[in-house]
């Protein structure tokens, strides 16, 4: 009987088969655990669960639907290649058709169900998210997440358990192996972004920008597994027993009695080998160093007699496959006469594809000594004095490995992208960088986008190409520039003297404007300068808020400070207890334009005291005069108490002697996820002690406005923990805690 | 007696299911070991008996299944003709029956005790400590109740209709969720830290010991019941 013949039989056979019709059903409707059982996104509240949107009806129910759909019809591919064996009919069918193709009709028939069991569901739920997401809705993210997260999980399903049985044609076998396979999936490999099959690890989907980026991640985490899977798939095929032999002798026969099933022995090892490689040079996460050490990252001598006097870099974002490439001119003075060896930083991501010192190509070397998201070039300069680079460089960014858990933040889209200094250009690195010199950066975006500098200074359109895209032209002191693009929308207000240029997704504009962000915003400033004094640190007295892609954090710099997209969000809105007040996020990097920039701070000795200590007691503050005493209590002081008392609790802090003795790998891995804890939660917690001890909060703020309103020295600038303590009259003792 | 016990163990042991079991258990287990148990649970050291718990009880759900696969292997179709001619032979179905479920309990056991060597073992390679005790209280606080239980309640199942099984995967599948805690992983991770006592000796709070004794007395209860059928 031909393939196609038996394909169909089977097809039409499996949809009156009993346990298919349950499995078709139940993984339709599926999806509904994700609306409440099963949630897999991280939640950015520790009260009650809430995501975005998108998150909550969309992407969730689609990871819910792949995980229950997975152990659907891997059951029912067991209970399909085993209904034969079972009643002892293998003998007779066996006789008519040849088992190797008996199996590929069934591997394929589940597929096809599969398929259009996932067409079923997606068109199924497609008013409810569209009704549910509303004007947020995407067709692309849409199918995107329910056939990559669910679907995928689905097929790697059925072509593991198929390949199991094929291998060792006992049903019990295959379901302890798919069991283990899944638990794995669901629990241990969670730890490795790669290896999460069943459900992905997404952590959370933008509502406002694009999900480009977390999509062609968990497509990449698809492709591997089917790699594997189907190379094991091929490998098991040519196990399937005939004419009573055994495993051994039915693979030894099927490889030297057809030239075809030996070409499937060689595909399958190309299947695995794609799979290998795909795992070990994956493109999305670097291999920078598992300890993160600023100290070592920034020790390196200086090159004393080669200067940078400027730099010129023309970058050309590839919105459509998430790439970037671009040159780079820089300006160097080589004083010492001689030949010199230079070094770069390049992004992760990135390769330099030709180098030219003086228009003649000049040797470098990429010295793949990953580091915090950068590796170093090392560059050789002829002896002329005046020397000027040209670089060519381009790739795909590199998430950094440390939070290879939570892609998504190197988006690069039509609708939205973030680039931070080495993502837009190689940055010189042992070389001095004069007072005067500057950096100039073209940048070329399509027509929709507006690009937003962050600091100070505007973007301004230089040019528009004949198809739309138009370049911008940035300009910064210094080698180091952070950028955002996308569809956004510049709302400017003044609060408290400070003109804000307020900058926002357009999709989040009816949002803003329901939870009155401008007055939320205009009252956290009118707070901290009341309380602290005016900032004069910004210039042309104007500050920019630029709305993140989802992070669950932000970070502020010299005029500028960002928000996450969850500082106002629908589902925060619905929020009955927060009402339109704004998320933490928000807050935080405002009050680090007073506590960081405003201020600077230095740690000496004491690496506690940070510009994060002051600033997240600061939120605290507002938070408190906001939310209430009871809330700010409740999501702050208690949650410092608790994540310092799992710090000081925790067994390696306790016995640092058994740390030691663990390999480099966990040791860093330990660090790290302690590392933060004392700044973050400690330090405010001492502060909240020195209020108690100086006489309350008015106290406390007259205190924190003298430190800022202090007459700075001009050779040291820096607010030292010994000055905090001096104008309180403490002493370190005092503020230790219990 | 005894030959039909060694006949029975054999079947079982030399068996691709057991080897894949044991092969199973151990890449679990050091998955687990290494991810999770080195880390230390619930700020107890990685060698305490709430890691080890921890560490067992992420495991239990194996055993388990491993114990429904055996009845089902000792259900399967060849196995129901097989019996058309071993009840008709003098020896009594009742010892048939203890031999079989005697058996069943010694491979789980072994399965058991692979888990808990490979523990012992990482333990000692990492934090130079054999914590045999460590392992050995959670073990029969809570991993044993559990294989009394599928062991009674499964065979008791399969003695009544084949298809009932069902009923025992579902009961394990719904203890597998977090808030039901019936394999005691969330037992292990929260309640030393809600004792007051930073990492406290192994106790079992009398809920536990309640919950562990049901177990083990409904596993035990199908298991007479059935027992007493044959």
């Amino acid at each position: 009987m031909k393939l196609w013949l038996l394909f169909w039989v089977e097809w039409k056979r499996l949809f009156r088969y009993r346990p298919a019709q349950i499995s078709i059903l139940l993984t339709i409707f599926s999806p509904i655990a994700g609306l409440c059982l099963y949630r897999p996104l991280y939640s950015i509240s520790s009260r009650k669960y809430t995501t975005t949107v998108l998150g909550m009806y969309l992407a969730n129910p689609a990871l819910a639907g792949g995980m229950l759909g997975a152990v659907l019809f891997a059951v029912l591919t067991i209970l399909e290649y085993n209904r034969v064996a079972e009643y002892r009919l293998d003998s007779f069918l066996n006789a008519i058709v040849s088992p190797l193709k008996t199996s590929a009709v069934y591997t394929l028939s589940i597929l096809t169900i599969a398929l259009l069991t996932q067409l079923a569901t997606m068109t199924l739920w497609l008013p409810f998210t569209v009704y549910k997401t509303r004007s947020i809705f995407d067709m692309g993210d849409y199918i995107g997440m329910y056939s990559i997260f669910m679907f995928g999980s689905i097929v790697i399903s059925i072509v593991f358990t198929s390949s199991m049985y094929q291998l060792f044609h006992r049903a019990d076998v295959t379901m302890i192996l798919f069991f283990i396979f899944a638990v794995c999936g669901l629990t241990v490999f969670k730890k490795n972004w790669l290896l999460s099959w069943i459900t992905p690890l997404v952590w959370i989907v933008s509502d406002d920008f694009t999900n480009h980026r977390i999509l062609m991640s968990v497509a990449y985490v698809r492709l591997f597994w089917i790699l594997v899977s189907v190379g094991i798939w091929l490998f098991s095929y040519l196990c399937i027993r005939e004419y009573g032999k055994d495993i051994a002798g039915a693979f030894w026969y099927h490889i030297t009695h057809s030239v075809k099933r030996f070409c499937i022995l060689l595909l399958s090892f190309v299947l695995l080998a794609g799979g290998a490689y795909s795992y070990w040079y994956q493109p999305f996460v670097d291999h920078s160093k598992k300890t993160v050490d600023y100290d070592a990252y920034e020790n390196y001598k200086i090159k004393e007699n080669v200067h940078c006097t400027s730099m010129y870099a023309d970058v050309h974002p590839n919105t459509k496959k998430g790439t970037l490439s671009g040159i780079a001119s820089y300006q160097i003075i080589n004083d010492s006469g001689k030949e010199q060896t230079v070094t770069f930083y390049l992004h992760t991501g990135y390769h330099i594809q030709a180098l030219k010192a003086n228009g003649k190509k000049a040797d470098f070397k990429e010295n793949r000594d990953d580091d915090m998201n950068t590796y170093t070039v090392s560059i050789y300069l002829p002896r002329d004095k005046k020397i000027k680079l040209f670089i060519k460089f381009g790739g795909f960014p590199r998430e950094w490995n440390i939070v290879s858990n939570s892609q998504g933040d190197y988006e690069i889209s039509n609708q939205y992208l973030c680039l931070e200094n080495t993502i837009i250009a190689p940055a010189p690195r042992n070389l001095i960088w004069d007072n005067d010199a500057v950096y100039l950066l073209h940048i070329t975006l399509p027509k929709n986008m507006m690009t937003i500098k962050f600091d100070s200074d505007d973007a301004k359109v230089v040019k528009t190409k004949k198809d739309g895209s138009r370049v911008w032209e940035l300009r910064s002191n210094n080698c180091y520039m952070i950028l955002y693009a996308g569809n956004y929308i510049c709302n400017t207000f003044d609060a408290a003297g400070i003109h804000v240029k307020f900058y926002y997704g357009k999709r989040h504009e009816k949002i803003m404007k329901q939870a009155k962000a401008v007055q939320s915003i205009s009252n956290v400033i009118e707070y901290c300068t009341k309380h602290y004094g005016k900032l004069d640190s910004l210039a042309d007295n104007s500050l920019k808020l630029i709305e993140k892609r989802c992070a669950g954090g932000g970070y502020a710099g010299y005029g500028a400070s960002t928000l996450d997209e969850n500082d106002y969000s629908s589902i925060n809105l619905m929020d009955q207890n927060k009402g339109s007040i704004p998320g933490e996020v928000v807050i935080h990097e405002t009050v680090h334009q007073w506590w960081g920039l405003g201020s600077m701070f230095d740690a000496g000795e004491n690496d506690l005291w940070t510009s994060e200590g002051l600033t997240v007691y600061t939120t605290y503050r507002i938070v408190k005069e906001l939310y209430g005493e009871d809330y700010a209590k409740e999501n702050y002081v208690k949650q410092w108490q608790k994540a310092l008392s799992e710090y000081y609790h925790n067994f390696y802090v306790r016995h640092p002697e058994y740390l030691k003795q663990l390999p480099k790998k966990y040791r860093a891995e330990i660090r790290n996820n302690l590392s933060q804890v004392r700044q973050y939660e400690e330090m405010p917690l001492k502060i909240l002690k020195a209020e108690k001890l100086v006489g309350g909060e008015k106290k406390m703020d007259q205190i924190l406005y003298k430190l800022f309103n202090r007459k700075m020295d001009e050779s040291y600038s820096y607010l030292t923990y010994q000055d905090f303590l001096d104008t309180c009259g403490l002493t370190k003792e005092d503020l230790n805690l219990e | 007696m005894n030959k039909l016990f060694y006949y029975e163990l054999r079947r079982i042991l030399w068996n691709k299911l057991f080897f894949i079991l044991v092969g199973s258990v151990f890449f679990y287990g050091w998955l687990l070991l290494s991810s999770d148990v080195i880390l230390g649970i619930a700020d107890t050291a990685p060698f305490s008996s709430w890691s080890s718990g921890y560490y067992l009880s992420r495991l239990t759900p194996i055993f388990c299944l491993a114990e429904v696969l055996f009845l089902v292997f000792y259900s399967s179709r060849n196995e129901e003709m097989v019996q058309l001619i071993t009840k008709r032979t003098v020896f009594s179905q009742r010892s048939y029956f203890y031999i079989r479920c005697g058996v069943m309990f010694l491979a789980q056991l072994l399965l058991c005790f692979t888990a808990m060597v490979e523990g012992i073992v990482f333990c000692g390679v990492f934090f130079h400590k054999y914590p045999f005790i460590s392992y050995l209280l959670p073990f029969v606080a809570t991993v044993l109740p559990m294989l009394l239980f599928c062991l009674g309640t499964g065979s008791f199942l399969v003695g009544c209709q084949k298809r009932f099984l069902a009923i025992l995967v579902l009961i394990l599948a719904v203890g597998y969720l977090h808030r039901i805690d019936l394999f005691g992983e969330k037992f292990f991770t929260t309640y030393p830290l809600k004792t007051g006592i930073l990492a406290p000796s192994f106790q079992m709070p009398f809920w536990l010991s309640v919950k562990e004794s049901i177990l083990s007395a409904i596993g035990i209860l199908f298991f007479s019941l059935e027992a007493a059928k044959r």
